[in-house]
């Protein structure tokens, strides 16, 4: 049986509703995801959620490779088009929300496959998928701290009104990976807590596993192993 | 290490614009077609969008940046403030100070798009220079602002001007502001020097060896701050020949090297906005 633990909290300091970070999951349909909506870019919260939500509570399904991301977008565009009040906006939300809004994407998916499970992953930007494999550590689409910089690859949303819903969507930069495990011990977690996760292992997983989350990324950030952002994971086992 | 602090609504960075309003920025750039007090006021009103819009989340506007407008020349020896009835404010307060919205266009995947574009001051060539007058008021603003704000990042002074001061040599006032200092690094003083000759721009010199055969170069060259090394890195970007000591200075600017100018502080400070 799937067990998740999730935790999603704003930047220190922010309140609960800045977080533009997004998590959601079906562990019965064992469709998992985050997103992290980019900080640069407007309504950012509500496009990570948009994307977040298209996938899991939807018969998308990763292992369709040839349409997923495009069926993705598209599905996303409109709840994010439609949740946005475009003619209430003031003036300058007004002028940045015709950018449209950037998020990053990671989902896991599993499929029963007789003695094991087939897994497979989709991800665009630095949201990581990381997995605990007998004492070593998987992580992907990024593997070394080094890695992670200030512009990762994005979705994009498309353009905001006055562009009609209507788009001509651009394909995003996305990798993919499957594999098959008998065994479950995974995080989908955004850009913090993945740099920090990989930079620190194996420490990090075991404080990750348990214990207060919300004190331990406080003091981390404290003491600048962590940078100070939206933090989100979920921690997927099997009891 | 110096200006990295974090920038917060605890604790917002500050930008004061100087604008020289003399009677001579009514003459046109250099091998260009309008006047330049036209070309700052635009460049002036254009990054006060663009520290807007970065500023801008779902919700309105977060108050990561303070503003402050200083105008010197629109009167004989006078320098105000272009911010009515305020002299720094929160960058949320420039949504209730502007002056105009000019409809504008933009084009987007081959589309016009109307925009309103916010004006918060108009172009004005008057008087003579009172530049003293105008950076001693900036010290007076920065001082008390500074002893509020010592964790933020260093005040930025941004002063856009065509020449010499007539109120006596600013550049006492100058070391003096470029002696106020956060936790985080002294004070920064960029000057945009706006010429009428035609002789080829210079932008970050690091050195007077660099500087073109003109009088005021030399002293408005004295009075600009080496970057910081982010912003070198930044402006490195568009200048590929800029050295480590580059100073905030730019001579012969045409608008684009004053958007550029205008750009790489903000984009280097917004960097650091959490």
């Amino acid at each position: 049986m799937i067990r998740v633990r999730e935790f999603t909290a704003p930047k220190l300091g922010n309140k609960p509703e800045e977080n533009e970070d997004y998590l959601l999951f079906d562990s019965g349909r064992m469709k998992f995801a985050v997103a992290d909506g980019a900080s640069d870019s407007i309504f950012s919260g509500v496009w990570a959620r948009a994307l977040v939500e298209s996938y899991v509570q939807s018969n998308l399904s990763l292992f369709d490779d040839g349409a997923f991301i495009e069926q993705l977008v598209r599905t996303a565009r409109d709840r994010w088009y439609e949740e946005i009040k475009w003619d209430q906006l003031k003036l300058f939300v007004k002028n940045k929300a015709i950018n449209g809004s950037f998020s990053t994407f990671t989902a896991l998916e599993g499929r029963d496959s007789g003695d094991a499970i087939e897994f497979r992953v989709v991800s665009v930007g630095d949201s990581c998928f990381l997995r605990n494999d007998n004492g070593a550590l998987d992580s992907f689409p990024l593997s070394r701290p080094e890695d992670f910089n200030i512009s990762p690859k994005l979705i994009w949303s498309g353009y905001g009104s006055p562009f009609s819903k209507e788009f001509k969507w651009r394909k995003p930069d996305f990798k993919s990976m499957s594999f098959t495990s008998a065994s479950v011990d995974f995080v989908l977690a955004t850009d913090s807590v993945s740099k920090w996760i990989i930079e620190y292992y194996p420490e990090s997983w075991d404080h990750i596993i348990d214990g207060n989350t919300l004190e331990l990324f406080s003091g981390e950030i404290s003491m600048k192993k962590m940078r100070n952002d939206d933090l989100t994971f979920l921690h997927i086992t099997t009891t | 290490m110096p200006y990295s602090a974090e920038i917060s609504r605890n604790n917002p960075g500050l930008f004061v614009f100087l604008v020289d309003q003399s009677r001579s920025m009514s003459h046109k750039i250099g091998g260009g077609s309008k006047s330049k007090a036209i070309e700052a006021s635009d460049a002036i009103n254009k990054q006060l969008n663009e520290l807007l819009n970065r500023c801008t989340k779902s919700e309105g506007v977060r108050n990561y940046f303070e503003i402050g407008i200083i105008g010197y020349g629109v009167a004989r020896d006078t320098a105000t403030s272009l911010l009515k009835d305020s002299q720094i404010v929160p960058i949320s307060e420039l949504e209730t100070r502007i002056l105009k919205v000019e409809k504008r266009k933009q084009i987007i995947e081959g589309e016009e798009i109307d925009f309103d574009f916010p004006v918060w001051f108009d172009p004005v060539a008057a008087s003579d220079t009172p530049m003293v007058k105008g950076f001693t008021m900036a010290k007076e603003w920065i001082s008390s602002w500074i002893n509020s704000h010592m964790n933020s990042y260093p005040p930025v002074i941004i002063n856009i001007s065509d020449g010499e001061a007539t109120d006596g040599d600013p550049s006492a006032v100058v070391n003096d502001i470029k002696e106020l200092a956060t936790y985080d690094g002294n004070a920064q003083v960029w000057n945009c020097h706006l010429s009428e000759s035609r002789v080829t721009p210079v932008s970050y010199p690091s050195s007077e060896s660099k500087l073109p055969e003109d009088k005021y170069a030399r002293k408005m060259f004295e009075m600009s701050s080496e970057l910081p090394d982010s912003m070198v890195a930044i402006a490195k970007e568009e200048y590929k020949d800029i050295e480590q000591g580059a100073r905030g200075y730019v001579f012969n600017a045409q608008l684009e090297d004053l958007i550029k100018l205008l750009d790489i502080g903000t984009r280097a400070i917004s960097s650091l906005m959490r």
